[in-house]
């Protein structure tokens, strides 16, 4: 086989058994991996309904075909899992170097089972692989950690994947970090991998499949490498925070816990005000050349380690506007305190937000928080809450559990103020302003998400509308809030391409296009591969994971939005507009019969057969 | 002005000089723009009512203009206006 190594390895942390599996190119083909991996192990190897931090659920760190490929982009895996925040499909899609260190180490994913008595890490190198004792590393944050692994190895080049106390702790948000500032963010991975007593994975390898056409994928790799700085860059420049005052002038941008979409210290937080004061460099993931990573350093008022990286889009909203914090060195702190202890900063930020609207509306009160003055602005109990978060201390162990669960707890309508979707928080755009994007939060597998999703403001006369046109909808561009029969078609169609790209490794970040894709997939693995089966590739990924989700007993209803989206926002502008209930369920249900599924949202019999998941309605009994 | 991503692609250009009166506001400087490119790359800048679109960052000398006075920003003669498109994902 070409492009993968055709090696999975399989560690199975209660018994200390390790083993190498083989499955063969037709299963390559169909499941191709990244998403594939995760929601092939999680349908056919765990059961229904598990509670996803037993040992019973199974963590992957699942590579694509062009995971570690010489081009930009190619920097990607994907850790999946069962969500501890919704109990359902669960991934976290991470950049940075592991991946395509895996890949040369000679493995194309990595299944974990189990739970180990004692902490435990995974060493694995160019073909081999020992577990050894984390006894000492526990407790450690991911520098501290990587660290000492680094020494006991005696290589400074090996690459972690790794939690630190947040996910140790199980704090049903902790995230997977690789290098200290790669995060596999979404979806609780990182609290499954503390669950399996399972501290680290070091990887370094030196090896890695023959690719097809190596030639090819040099050129496009020197055509991008060429022509970056003309086709994207601003994302070089000023990082995915550069959109910031775009986002605030259109009342985009998330404040306050999605009470208004602007803020009046948006300027700081952008990537303009970043690069003006406490940007020291940008960084890149494995082979690309668009660094849009920040690395920031601050001395004064908080120390900033260089060696964390810097805050993105995500955290500047998250841990800045959304709990209205405009000092951009506090958010560059948090960002710091998170990728040290193993936090998604996207839900840690919304679930601060979310105690803090809570604090002022009464619900909480200072005999709750431990004497924090948790309103919203205030950087230092913003600090404080992920200090007991990541701890689970005080007021940090109801947090930690999410903010679906800490509301249900708190009662008296405190529901109302947690933004998240089945469970999983909110990311940083708003849906009054993104309606179509809006629709994709609801009927994510994983709950919220921004990245398989669309962002309707992208839609532009030019070039852009190509792939529209190519998928058959001959439109002029869509206003942001038409949430109509086009517009959904496009999101389907856009939704599934998005998919393929968490099952390929590459990054939604460079522009290659759809051709270029298609080239970089047959020059890797020789596959006479076209637009049509990678699209279906996407579709079926989707639709895998859908049925996951029913046969964990999700239906339409769970496909929600929390009711604020349909109110008027607090700051309206001519770009604003709350969602209307009934086009936002027709919206719904034109998405479910575009997918082949019923109005409940299940996938049909037929459906599953087309792509090729029969066994997946035998299993799901449709 | 210095032009990227599809709205390079639509003026057919990633750099090109051009000269505005005195006063001249960026809104000026769009309409020009169509005028020396002879294409509507003013389109894939602002909507149908004439707004800046969201996913469209337009710095002048490097600062976005969302951080000045929009379209009605000030121009002087050796500016650099740069409009490059925001990708998904992140900010945009």
């Amino acid at each position: 086989m070409l492009g993968y190594n055709g090696k999975i390895l399989r560690v199975d942390l209660s018994s200390g058994r390790m083993n190498v599996e083989e499955y063969g190119e037709r299963f390559y083909r169909q499941y191709f991996g990244g998403r594939g991996f995760n929601a092939y192990v999680q349908m056919k190897e765990v059961p229904a309904k598990v509670d996803p931090l037993s040992p019973e659920n199974k963590l992957t760190i699942s590579l694509g075909p062009l995971t570690g490929i010489p081009a930009s982009g190619s920097g990607r895996s994907s850790v999946g899992a069962k969500n501890p925040l919704t109990g359902g499909y669960g991934e976290g899609d991470v950049g940075g170097f592991m991946g395509a260190e895996l890949k040369h180490a000679g493995f194309d994913a990595i299944i974990v089972e189990g739970r180990a008595d004692k902490p435990v890490y995974l060493w694995i190198h160019d073909g081999e692989f020992e577990l050894r004792d984390a006894a000492a590393l526990w407790g450690q944050n991911t520098l501290e950690a990587q660290e000492m692994i680094r020494a006991e190895l005696g290589d400074n080049r090996i690459r972690t994947a790794m939690i630190g106390p947040a996910g140790e702790n199980m704090v049903r948000y902790a995230c997977v970090i690789n290098d200290l500032k790669h995060a596999a963010g979404r979806c609780g991975m990182g609290a499954v991998m503390g669950s399996k007593n399972l501290k680290a994975i070091a990887v370094r390898g030196k090896g890695g499949p023959e690719l097809a056409d190596a030639k090819l994928i040099g050129e496009y790799a020197r055509w991008f490498g060429k022509n970056f700085m003309e086709l994207a860059g601003g994302m070089y420049d000023l990082g995915t925070s550069g959109g910031v005052p775009n986002l605030d002038a259109t009342g985009g941008l998330p404040t306050r816990n999605f009470q208004t979409g602007t803020f009046e210290y948006f300027a700081n937080i952008s990537g303009e005000g970043m690069k003006n004061t406490i940007l020291i460099d940008r960084e890149n993931c494995y082979a690309c050349v668009l660094r849009c990573k920040r690395v920031v350093k601050v001395d004064d008022p908080y120390t900033v380690n260089p060696l964390y990286g810097g805050p993105e889009y995500e955290t500047v909203g998250a841990l800045g506007s959304c709990v209205g914090v405009g000092d951009v060195k506090a958010v560059a702190k948090a960002n710091e305190l998170c990728n040290a202890y193993s936090l998604d900063t996207i839900a840690t930020g919304t679930v601060i937000a979310f105690a803090m609207e809570c604090y002022e509306k009464g619900l909480l009160t200072k005999a709750d928080t431990d004497g924090l003055e948790l309103r919203f602005g205030n950087a230092e109990a913003m600090l404080a809450m992920v200090e007991k978060i990541a701890r689970r201390e005080g007021i940090g162990e109801l947090m930690a559990e999410g903010s679906a669960r800490a509301a249900k707890q708190i009662g008296r309508g405190a529901e109302e103020f947690a933004m998240h979707v089945k469970g999983q928080e909110l990311p940083m755009h708003e849906p009054r302003i993104k309606q179509g994007l809006g629709v994709g939060y609801s009927v994510s597998p994983t709950g919220a998400d921004h990245v398989h999703n669309i962002h309707d403001t992208t839609m532009r006369p030019g070039p852009g509308m190509d792939r529209l046109y190519s998928w058959g909808i001959q439109v002029e561009p869509l206003a942001f809030n038409d949430i109509g029969p086009e517009k959904m078609t496009y999101f389907t169609h856009a939704v599934n391409w998005a998919s393929l790209q968490n099952c390929l490794g590459m990054c939604i970040f460079i522009p290659w296009g759809q051709d270029r894709i298609v080239d970089l997939v047959k020059a890797t693995t020789g596959w006479n591969t076209n637009l049509f089966e990678l699209m279906q590739v996407g579709e079926r990924m989707n639709t895998l994971c859908r049925a996951i989700n029913v046969r964990d007993g999700f239906t339409a209803k769970d496909d929600t939005l929390p009711k604020r989206f349909f109110q008027q926002i607090g700051d309206p502008k001519p770009t604003t507009d709350p969602l209307d209930p009934k086009e936002w369920n027709d919206a719904k249900q034109f998405y479910y019969a575009a997918m082949g599924w019923t109005p409940e949202g299940v996938p049909t019999r037929v459906k599953l057969q087309a792509l090729g998941l029969g066994w997946v309605a035998d299993e799901l009994g449709v | 002005m210095k032009l990227f991503g599809d709205v390079a692609t639509v003026a057919n250009s990633t750099s090109l000089e051009v000269g505005l009166g005195g006063d001249a506001r960026l809104s000026d400087l769009l309409v020009a723009l169509d005028a020396a490119t002879g294409r509507l790359v003013s389109q894939t800048i602002t909507d149908s009512d004439g707004r800046l679109l969201p996913s469209i960052a337009v710095l002048v000398n490097g600062s976005n203009v969302f951080l000045k006075q929009g379209l009605e920003t000030s121009l002087a003669e050796g500016d650099t206006v740069s409009v490059m498109p925001l990708m998904g994902g992140g900010g945009q």
